[in-house]
């Protein structure tokens, strides 16, 4: 075995330049399907972080009668007390932060123009509003006790061109099916980078919000943000009581993990496509090697060397081709794949299939993923070899001595 | 007039450390409508003797004239069009290209010198008749014997109507029967139109043919102009 | 130089086995870009085809100075719908054009208020391309001479408390900027998965918003929606001469999220592609490198008899462009086959996802189109690299002293 090894190695090195471009090629097939899967799986998981950071948290733990699209202030759809209770919840070891929010439905008006907004109550001090603190372009947050104060998204600021200290009214679907109108006072603006977010979404103090909803010491949910999101299904277990419910992370998302799968489903074709003009590339290449050999497998056949090792020749050095292009692969693919991670790419506004996108995307390579395709482009390099090796062995030894002629 | 004059030529190989001197200092003319043949073993310099004259080559040092032209300075397009219009050459290993018949291996030469369509039939019919193979135009090299081969090499090399023809080894791969016929389609193509012919050999069935015989040996000229004779 | 292309074709021609394996490399490779093109230019269109249908349509027209301010929506009638209707029927991409009235408005139910954009319909015209329609989950589509009805989303009802049946108050924006206000009930409703969206709009029969806004016989955009994405440049290129006064605009300016959204996608995909074309011409490289090598007593011999190294060089690139110049038209069969098949067929990746529970705006039924969009700069791509490809052994061989190459075994 090792001396076909090592034959191997000095046939390849007969040829320097052809194993070389052979081995690149390879590893070009390589470095570009681990691009790919960095590029896919870094979206996808840049989504999920985008919609667990904004959105669902990793647990919310609401009435179970609340349903979110109708965002209810009916008192029985909502929770009662919720300070309280999120302060018990923050009392657990592997909570990091429980935040009550209420969620209301609303129309932002100035002037002529009317934009529907979701309203947002929640306690400014919370550590929960990090992502919108870190995305304010102006001003800053209402205070707890701010009666007159909301915050705004960037983008629906611009649309109506209002900017910080502009007035505007906003009309609020209360508790019991009135609208609530008052003019309020822009205290900040603020912009995620997640469009479908920013349009649509403008805060108020909770006490406010309650207050202005008819809501009283009632929230729509508590927020939770654990230390490690992985624990999300041990602590709702721990987290039941009469009338509540809550829901994961994981069950929050379903849409969005189910569209992963889809997209990955998706990739397959493609990683096939990459993977065949390689395959391609490399068994023409050894097709070539083999006609140009001709007259020396020949000369091995005459001396005695059997068909199964000549093939066994062609399969080692195929072998070892692989073993080249896929170090090449790896080191190409890893530096397109860090550089894509720290730079990420420019995607735009991805807001109409109704999934949570920043504008960018940066890409993230799995340990499962490197390994996965790594093993299946050896095999691949493995399986070009079997026609070029089957025509070796085929090669009858008198034609092929003469053939060199 | 001398068709070739070679004036102290030296040729040095060098292949990583090692240095090799195929010729040491060679000298000697040969005339028009000459039939020679430069004889030595292995090694002697004769082959690389022939390419330097062929223009395939350059020296290390000293000259080469051809038609009274120095051809060891001339540039590579230059040499290119020294060996297009006045020399011809035949090799050991056939060297016709495998892809093309007789008919267009003989053809070759004309269209690259721009013939008309009329013009090459014709002159090719004339060659591949003149070398007794008319009636194997349309064959590939795989398709005909060595002689054969050989004979179609000889009426491809006298195609552009060059004034000299070099042959290396010519009959080196061939039985002596058709060792022979190549050998007599030359002389007599020798008599007949009157090109020069120079060969490098160590067939000594060969030499037989020459009118004059060339001896080198370790790389120069030992004997010019012993007349030729019948061994 | 036609002799060295005659020179060239008979090589090609005659070294049989030789061209046969690059011509397959590079048709192959060629081929198997054109599934690439095809097969995302298919994913393309499930995933946005359905999401332009829902937003409103391929090409939308307007009155001229509709788009003067964006984001609010005047009620500027159209001087001839009609003959803009007829117009664009005409055209053989256009599947359906129907008649819109769109304004600002609220909806208001025992819930509370919701901002609403309030769509009027012509439903003959657009039942058959319409998503909505076909994802009625309660109740009916809307008919052309219904009164007082509206078509809302599931979205929209859960959050104004109000099933199929029901009441609620809709007041819209109408002419010389007053509200008018009435009473719907609710005729249908449809659910697309996507609440966010359902909770947008509002749809009701053309003929009732033409009452209520004061725009008797008339409407405020014409819609096109086309056989597949991609065809709106082509559309409003014809249309637009023939409309002078009009603004003719596609999804792409008026929805520009979406356009940026594919316009990136399709900009890392093109990398992607790039990088495979890269791999391709490496394999042709080395090919014709071994090509080129096979051949160096070839090449000395017609050194030998005459040829300059530059001519030389000329006939071996020549070669390695005919030989890509077959190899693309291989490709290009292989891959019209191929895709064409399987356009038909489609290939199906609900097995891959229950994702169709969630949402019919993703259809998992994938066509690859036929993967001409990109062809043309493909094909020259490849046949610009057998040119190059030959250009560096070609010249390695030629400059090779002929003795050399003539001793070569």
């Amino acid at each position: 075995m090792i001396q076909l090894l090592k034959m191997a190695y000095r046939d390849l090195g007969r040829n320097r330049r052809r194993s070389f471009f052979s081995a690149l090629a390879l590893g070009m097939g390589l470095a570009l399907l681990l691009l790919m899967a960095a590029v896919v799986e870094g979206e996808m998981r840049g989504s999920l972080e985008s919609t667990i950071r904004l959105e669902s948290g990793h647990l919310q733990v609401r009435a179970d009668t609340y349903d979110e699209v109708k965002t209810s202030l009916a008192w029985d759809d909502l929770i009662e007390n919720p300070i309280g209770i999120a302060a018990q919840i923050a009392a657990l070891a592997q909570v990091e932060i429980a935040t009550p929010r209420l969620f209301a439905s609303g129309i932002v008006s100035v002037g002529d123009e009317t934009e529907g907004v979701r309203v947002i109550g929640v306690d400014p001090s919370s550590g929960a509003n990090a992502p919108i603190r870190d995305g304010l372009v102006a001003g800053d947050f209402p205070a707890a006790d701010d009666r007159e104060g909301v915050l705004l998204g960037q983008p629906l600021a611009d649309r109506l061109s209002l900017h910080v200290g502009d007035q505007v009214t906003l009309l609020i679907n209360t508790s019991n099916g009135d609208v609530d109108q008052q003019a309020f006072t822009i205290r900040g603006l603020y912009s995620t980078r997640t469009p479908t977010y920013d349009d649509r979404t403008v805060f108020l103090p909770l006490a406010k919000a309650q207050a202005i909803t008819r809501a009283e010491d009632h929230a729509s949910t508590i927020l939770v943000i654990l230390h490690d999101r992985q624990q999300a299904e041990a602590v709702a277990a721990a987290l039941q009581g009469p009338g509540l419910l809550t829901v994961t992370w994981q069950k929050a998302n379903e849409l969005l993990i189910q569209t992963e799968q889809f997209a990955k489903a998706y990739m397959i074709v493609l990683y096939l496509i990459v993977l065949g003009v390689t395959a391609t590339v490399i068994v023409n290449t050894l097709v070539m090697a083999v006609f140009e050999r001709t007259r020396e497998i020949g000369i091995l056949s005459a001396i005695g060397m059997r068909q199964r090792r000549i093939m066994a020749m062609f399969f080692a050095e195929s072998g070892l081709l692989g073993v080249g292009g896929i170090a090449l692969g790896l080191g190409i693919g890893g530096l397109l794949v860090v550089y894509a991670t720290k730079q990420g790419f420019y995607i735009g506004n991805m807001g109409v299939t109704g999934m949570m996108l920043g504008e960018r995307i940066y890409a993230y390579l799995t340990v499962q993923d490197t390994l996965t395709l790594t093993v299946v482009a050896f095999i691949v390099t493995l399986l070009a070899a079997l026609y070029p090796a089957w025509l070796a062995a085929r090669l009858e030894p008198v034609e092929a001595l003469r053939a060199g002629q | 007039m001398d068709v070739v004059r070679v004036e102290d030529v030296t040729r040095s190989f060098k292949a990583g450390k090692l240095e090799t001197n195929a010729l040491r200092g060679v000298s000697l003319s040969i005339e028009n409508g000459e039939f020679t043949a430069l004889v030595g073993p292995s090694g002697s310099g004769k082959t690389t003797l022939l390419q330097l004259i062929g223009c395939l080559d350059q020296p290390t040092s000293g000259r080469v004239f051809i038609n009274g032209q120095d051809v060891s300075r001339l540039n590579r397009n230059q040499r290119a069009d020294m060996r297009r219009s006045t020399i011809g050459f035949v090799f050991q290993f056939f060297a016709l290209i495998p892809t093309l018949t007789a008919y267009e291996n003989v053809e070759m030469p004309l269209l690259l010198a721009g013939k008309s369509q009329e013009e090459r039939r014709a002159r090719v019919q004339q060659l591949l008749d003149s070398v007794g193979l008319a009636d194997r135009a349309s064959h590939r090299p795989d398709q005909l014997s060595g002689g054969e081969q050989q004979r179609v090499a000889v009426a491809r090399a006298l195609a552009s109507g060059p004034s000299l023809i070099l042959a290396d080894e010519p009959t080196a791969n061939l039985d002596t029967a058709n060792g022979e016929q190549v050998m007599g389609t030359m002389t007599r193509l020798n008599k007949e139109t009157g090109v020069t012919f120079v060969f490098a050999t160590h067939d000594p069935r060969v030499v037989k043919f020459a009118r004059r015989v060339i001896t080198m040996q370790d790389g120069l000229v030992v004997n010019h102009n012993a007349p030729s004779r019948k061994v | 130089m036609s002799l060295y292309l005659r020179l060239a074709w008979r090589n090609v021609r005659r070294q049989g086995r030789r061209t046969l394996i690059v011509v397959l490399a590079m048709g192959f490779g060629l081929a198997l870009m054109m599934m690439y093109d095809g097969l995302i230019a298919g994913f393309e269109q499930a995933i946005y085809g359905n999401a332009v249908k829902i937003l409103g349509g391929n090409v939308q027209i307007h009155a001229a100075g509709y788009n003067d301010t964006p984001g609010r929506r005047p009620l500027l009638p159209l001087p001839d719908d009609q003959a803009v209707v007829d117009r664009a029927r005409a055209l053989p991409q256009v599947v359906a054009a129907s008649r819109r009235i769109k304004t600002g408005g609220l909806a208001t139910s025992r819930e509370g208020a919701f901002a609403v954009e309030i769509v009027g319909i012509e439903p003959e015209a657009e039942l058959p391309v319409s998503l909505t329609a076909q994802n009625v989950s309660a109740g009916r589509f809307l008919a052309a001479e219904d009164e007082d009805m509206a078509f809302i989303g599931q979205g929209l009802a859960t959050a104004m408390g109000v099933g199929l049946g029901d009441r609620f108050t809709l007041a819209g924006g109408s002419t010389h900027d007053q509200m008018r206000s009435r009473t719907m009930t609710v005729a249908g409703i449809f659910d697309v998965g996507l609440p966010d969206i359902e909770k947008r709009s509002i749809y009701i029969a053309l003929g009732e918003a033409q009452r209520l806004y004061g725009l008797s016989g008339q409407s405020t955009e014409v819609v096109l929606f086309l056989h597949s994405l991609g065809q709106e440049q082509a559309v409003t290129a014809a249309l637009a001469p023939s409309l002078p006064g009009y603004e003719v605009d596609s999804w792409e300016t008026n929805f520009p999220e979406l356009q940026a959204a594919i316009g990136t996608k399709s900009g890392v995909m093109n990398v992607f592609s790039v990088i495979i074309l890269m791999i391709a011409g490496i394999g042709i490289l080395n090919l014709l490198l071994m090509a080129v090598y096979e051949r160096t007593r070839e090449i000395g011999l017609l050194g030998a008899m005459g040829l300059r190294p530059g001519q030389i060089s000329i006939l071996f690139i020549l070669e390695g462009t005919l030989m890509g110049a077959v190899g693309v038209l291989a490709g290009i069969a292989l891959g019209l086959l191929f895709n064409g098949l399987l356009g038909r067929i489609g290939l199906d990746y609900s097995q891959f996802t229950s994702l169709t529970e969630y949402t019919a705006l993703i259809t998992t039924r994938v066509y690859p189109t036929l993967g001409t969009e990109k062809l043309l700069g493909r094909a020259v791509t490849v046949l610009v690299i057998s040119a190059l490809a030959a250009l560096y052994p070609a010249r390695e061989a030629a400059h090779r002293e002929p003795a050399e190459a003539l001793h070569f075994v």
